[in-house]
């Protein structure tokens, strides 16, 4: 090679390896601005193309009833949106959705015309309409999932459980109350994506899990006696030809509500459809004249004042008593001469019941009445609950404190009546009614737990007992106005009741128009369910004995039969001695006098108990307290168990537990 | 004076063994590195096939667990007391039991 050669070829190397050198010190300068100066901004953009936030719809809480039955849930479901911007043929669109949806074709065709980038067409469609939309797959119409509130037992406690709206927002009783423990909250999922919109699983985004804000509400109401306290209310309802009726079911000693039945009833599955007159409970919301079902409150007071006593006589006028320019009568036009205390409840006399009103003066009345909770809320815990009306009893004429010594001129709610009645049963004191048990999250674990408040005590437990033994001659006593409420072998103490509803156009209290009531509670001796069932306007059957005390008698028998076995109203009988004659124990026997031969405590020992209900913790706890051997399945809290409670655990001491957290 | 040839050609061998042993080397380098990024390409794109499956198995899940809670929800309107009586009543000609009839055994 020559020397010019030698040096072309070096010029060209040297060419080549500064072309290079100054392509790679460019490229390094890129890449550390890319990666180093503005690395921040672009991964910051990289992340917002390649991960996307995904909406989760807030999950609205269940709601069971004491035995763990679903009583109301939510599900998923399709509802219908457009984006107008990007609808291409509108009047066909429109078109098709509207024979799919069975919606009007020009109402479609406005919403898609507007100039927006989003309205609905159809909320939460049903399944196979969803299918047919998806099917059509037509430019600009979308489908996206929506929470429906679903309630599979559908009338039952309608009133009471409420309703939700569209948007899942309560509307209505315990949906409305424990909104905050409901509603839920709105999650979003990060997902990774890919160029072509793939979903791609993020290792750093956030679980896919929801947060743990979901809570269960667990209810003091027992569905299955709620289904037979609406189902008798029903018939009964027909059969006297009424306007409508209600019924409580409460524990007199907790104060706990286990059915709360409004007659006619409510699907909360239909919302748009219910009329607004059904959705109330009227229960809680509805105020009314107590009638005769007043009397105890006034014998309560009369009995704790020490003014009277059992023996005591009154001459009730042969039926016709004179206060000031008005005449009072007996129930039915019926004439009584002179009754003692014990009989003016007896046989339910207004007479009677006013001159022991008189003698008791209407300031003591009026404190008992208000001690009793009448005239101010039970803090219930439900909407919309009224206090009924108690006027302070320096307005009272001395009409008013006559008649409302048998349930005229004050007004009161069916709950406020039951209440009182139950301060009764338990001994004097008087307890709030509640219907939520306790909130629980998805776990089981209680977030909050609602136990028995005792309001006061109202009368001692003396003037309690001497009140039970009066009313349960009310029903035990052949002559009592109560008969129809009997129960074989189980003492009832009960009151009837019926009042004149008050005729607006003519301005007094209507002789057609009534309502009719009966409460009660069983076993009188050691009370256990207090029961109380109103009539409105009954076409037949217009005194409360008549027409509200049969379906108190059998509601009650029914709940003794078939769920409360506790009670009893048969005797128990020894495996080995089926066919040998069997002694007949009282089933109203009070507990202490059980207790007293010892047979109550063995009784309770001896039989599996009742872990349906109780979180994971207090099953076990309980089951190692009576010495069980406890298989657990499931997580959350009790629902079902194998044996049932109740069975003879002497030889297998083994028990089955299922657990749910409801999802 | 064949001393230093032989030193010579000893000196030729030695270089020509330690040049085949440095290409050898050099070879086995390059396969090792090789072998290093396709098993480093290999694993990133097992695991995007991974995550892909994932995605997948989540959203199955999620519906599955749709499914299962609409079908606790037909489970709970089967149990539903009104239509328990009712298909007791008239299927299978049940009533409820009068008083004689519930006796409790212990």
């Amino acid at each position: 090679m020559s020397g010019a050669a030698k040096k072309w070829y070096k010029f060209r190397l040297l060419t080549v390896l500064l072309f290079f050198t100054a392509l790679f010190v460019a490229l390094m300068t890129r890449a550390f601005h890319l990666q180093i100066m503005s690395g921040s901004t672009y991964k910051v953009m990289a992340e917002r193309q390649h991960k996307k936030s995904l909406p989760l719809p807030p999950e609205r809480g269940l709601i069971f009833d004491r035995n763990g039955e679903k009583l109301a849930a939510s599900l998923l479901v399709d509802s219908v949106f457009a984006d107008p911007s990007r609808v291409t043929d509108a009047d066909a669109t429109a078109s098709r959705l509207s024979s799919v949806l069975h919606l009007k074709k020009k109402q479609v065709a406005q919403q898609i015309q507007k100039s927006k980038n989003f309205c609905w067409i159809a909320r939460m469609v049903s399944p196979a309409q969803a299918a047919r939309i998806r099917a059509l797959d037509l430019d600009g119409v979308y489908l996206v999932q929506e929470p429906k509130r679903f309630y599979p037992n559908k009338e039952l406690a309608g009133q009471l459980i409420g309703s939700v709206g569209l948007d899942s927002n309560g509307l209505e009783g315990l949906e409305l109350k424990y909104e905050t423990y409901l509603k839920g909250e709105t999650d979003r999922v990060l997902w990774g994506r890919d160029a072509k919109g793939r979903k791609l699983y993020l290792a750093d985004g956030p679980a896919e899990e929801k947060k743990d804000v979901i809570h269960n509400l667990i209810l003091t109401i027992d569905s299955r006696i709620q289904y037979l306290v609406e189902s008798h209310l029903k018939e009964a309802i027909a059969k006297t030809g009424a306007r409508g009726g209600m019924a409580i079911v409460m524990d007199p000693k907790t104060g706990q509500i286990l059915a709360m039945a409004n007659e006619p009833p409510f699907n909360p599955n239909n919302i748009q459809r219910g009329d607004t007159d059904l959705k109330r409970n009227k229960a809680i919301t509805d105020v009314f004249d107590p009638g005769s079902t007043f009397k105890p409150f006034l014998a309560a007071a009369a009995l704790e004042e020490g003014i009277v006593k059992e023996t005591d006589r009154f001459y009730c006028e042969n039926g016709a008593y004179r206060v000031a320019n008005v005449t009072i009568h007996e129930a039915n036009r019926k004439k009584h001469g002179t009754l003692t205390f014990h009989e003016v409840l007896k046989y339910s006399s207004n007479i009677g019941s006013v001159k022991i009103s008189q003698k008791l003066g209407k300031q003591k009345f009026h404190q008992y009445i208000q001690s009793f909770g009448f005239g101010r809320k039970t803090g219930i815990d439900l909407p919309g609950e009224s206090g009924g009306l108690v006027r302070p009893s320096e307005n009272w004429t001395t009409v008013d404190a006559a008649t409302i010594a048998f349930g005229q001129g004050i007004s009161v709610t069916a709950l406020q009546l039951i209440s009182a009645f139950s301060a009764i049963a338990n001994q004097g004191v008087l307890m709030q009614p509640y219907l939520v048990q306790k909130v629980v999250n998805q776990r089981g674990d209680v977030v909050q737990e609602f136990t028995p408040t005792a309001v006061r005590r109202v009368i001692s437990p003396r003037t309690a007992e001497r009140l039970t033994a009066i009313l349960t001659d009310v029903v035990g006593d052949e002559e009592g106005t109560g008969k129809k409420a009997r129960i074989q072998n189980v003492g009832v103490a009960g009151k009837t009741g019926t009042s004149q509803k008050f005729d607006f156009a003519a301005k007094r209290y209507s002789r057609e128009r009534v309502r009719t009531s009966f409460m009660g509670f069983f076993p009188s001796g050691n009370p256990r369910l207090a029961i109380l069932v109103t009539i409105d306007e009954p076409q037949r059957f217009k005194w409360g004995g008549e027409a509200a005390a049969p379906v108190f008698k059998e509601i009650s028998q029914q709940i003794i039969r078939c769920y409360d076995s506790g009670i009893g109203e048969v005797p128990t009988i020894e495996k080995g001695n089926i066919n040998q004659p069997v002694q007949i124990r009282l089933a109203s026997l009070p507990v202490a006098a059980a207790a007293a031969t010892g047979e109550a405590d063995q009784e309770a020992e001896d039989l599996l108990p009742d872990f349906r209900g109780m979180p994971l913790k207090n099953a076990m706890k309980l089951a190692q307290e009576r010495d069980i051997d406890l298989k657990i399945v499931g997580n959350g809290w009790a629902v079902s168990q194998a044996p049932e409670a109740g069975t003879p655990v002497r030889r297998n001491r083994a028990c089955t537990v299922y657990f749910t957290t409801g999802h | 004076m064949p001393i230093v040839k032989v030193a010579r050609s000893r000196t030729a061998a030695y270089t020509r063994e330690g040049s085949g042993a440095k290409v050898s080397s050099f070879i086995l380098a390059v396969c090792v590195i090789v072998a290093a990024a396709l098993l480093y390409v290999w694993s990133h794109l097992k695991n995007t096939q991974l995550k892909y499956q994932m995605a997948e198995e989540i959203s199955v899940r999620s519906s599955l667990q749709e499914e299962n809670r609409k079908l606790k929800v037909e489970i709970a309107t089967l149990k539903s007391p009104k239509r328990i009586e009712a298909f007791a009543r008239e299927k299978l000609d049940m009533s409820y039991p009068e008083r004689e009839q519930v006796i409790r055994i212990q």
